[in-house]
């Protein structure tokens, strides 16, 4: 299970609204190399992961990404608090506003609705590990994008700390991928799929 | 009782010794016999508890399991963290 701890991994404490960049840094919440994608990827592999180390690295850094789903979300709703609909209207949150108001709902920056569909869990340990690799590096860019856009110190603060934390995230990947072929036949990892039976008779 | 000045240096502090483990746990997930790292990892975690035992006396539980009130549940009374500083 999981018990909520009344705090933000790393703070944040923004002072300035700004609806337009708000709109952004939405993708890292619920676009398709966010925060909430990267956690339900990460937690829904741990089933068909037959390595424990793997298995707890899944499990841990998916429940570090539920804290920066809420990171995330704490920016976006400090970045829209209290707008006037003036402000709506002039920086282009309309198009958001007129479904959810003030309220945060999993989309894309574009518009796009947050779908499962965004990440894979294959139930294969090497291609399971290579998409988590892959999609820390996109997390990675996806951040970069943000922050040649962003020039208020409050949010760049957090969303630097966010960065970072994808190239640590993809460094570990690394490790349990290296653990996972260390476990398979060194002439050939695809000969079986550890995670199924049948193969494994084999 | 501290200020809100005090009570946001004693958070940040029990968010860095909680960032030391967090990222000491990913790493002996994959490198369970480091010495080195478990040894961090005890350390911190009896800094962490001391200083959330101080938190929870003087400004209200970080987690509900130690919430613990005789007349009226306070749970929802302290602040959320993503309130932040924009009021």
């Amino acid at each position: 299970m999981w018990s909520y701890e009344r705090r933000l991994q790393y703070p944040v404490n923004i002072k300035q609204t700004n609806p337009k960049l708000a709109m952004v840094i939405m993708s890292q919440f619920g676009g398709p190399d966010g925060e909430l994608a990267a956690s339900m990827r990460y937690l829904s592999q741990r089933y068909a992961m037959p390595y424990r180390e793997v298995a707890g690295v899944l499990t841990d850094i998916g429940t570090e990404e539920l804290a920066h789903m809420e990171i995330v979300s704490a920016i976006i709703h400090q970045l829209t608090k209290n707008l006037t609909p003036e402000e709506i209207a002039a920086s282009g949150f309309d198009k958001y506003y007129v479904d959810h108001t003030l309220g945060l709902w999993p989309q894309a920056a574009g518009g796009v609705p947050f779908t499962s569909t965004f990440f894979q869990s294959k139930g294969d340990p090497i291609t399971d590990l290579t998409e988590d690799m892959a999609a820390e590096q996109k997390a990675r860019t996806t951040y970069d994008n943000i922050l040649r856009l962003v020039h208020d110190h409050d949010v760049c603060d957090p969303i630097r700390y966010l960065r970072e934390r994808e190239i640590v995230h993809f460094q570990r990947f690394g490790e349990s991928l290296r653990i996972v072929q260390d476990n398979l036949d060194s002439k050939n990892f695809y000969a079986i799929n550890p995670a199924f039976l049948a193969d494994k008779a084999r | 009782m501290g200020s809100e000045k005090e009570r946001m240096m004693l958070l940040r502090k029990i968010s860095e010794v909680s960032f030391a483990m967090d990222e000491a746990r990913l790493f002996l997930d994959t490198h369970p016999c480091c010495e080195e790292a478990l040894e961090y990892y005890k350390n911190m975690c009896a800094v962490r508890e001391k200083l959330v035992k101080e938190y929870t006396a003087c400004y209200g539980p970080l987690s509900s399991y130690d919430c613990f009130c005789d007349n009226c549940w306070k749970w929802v009374e302290y602040p959320w963290p993503w309130e932040g500083a924009c009021k």
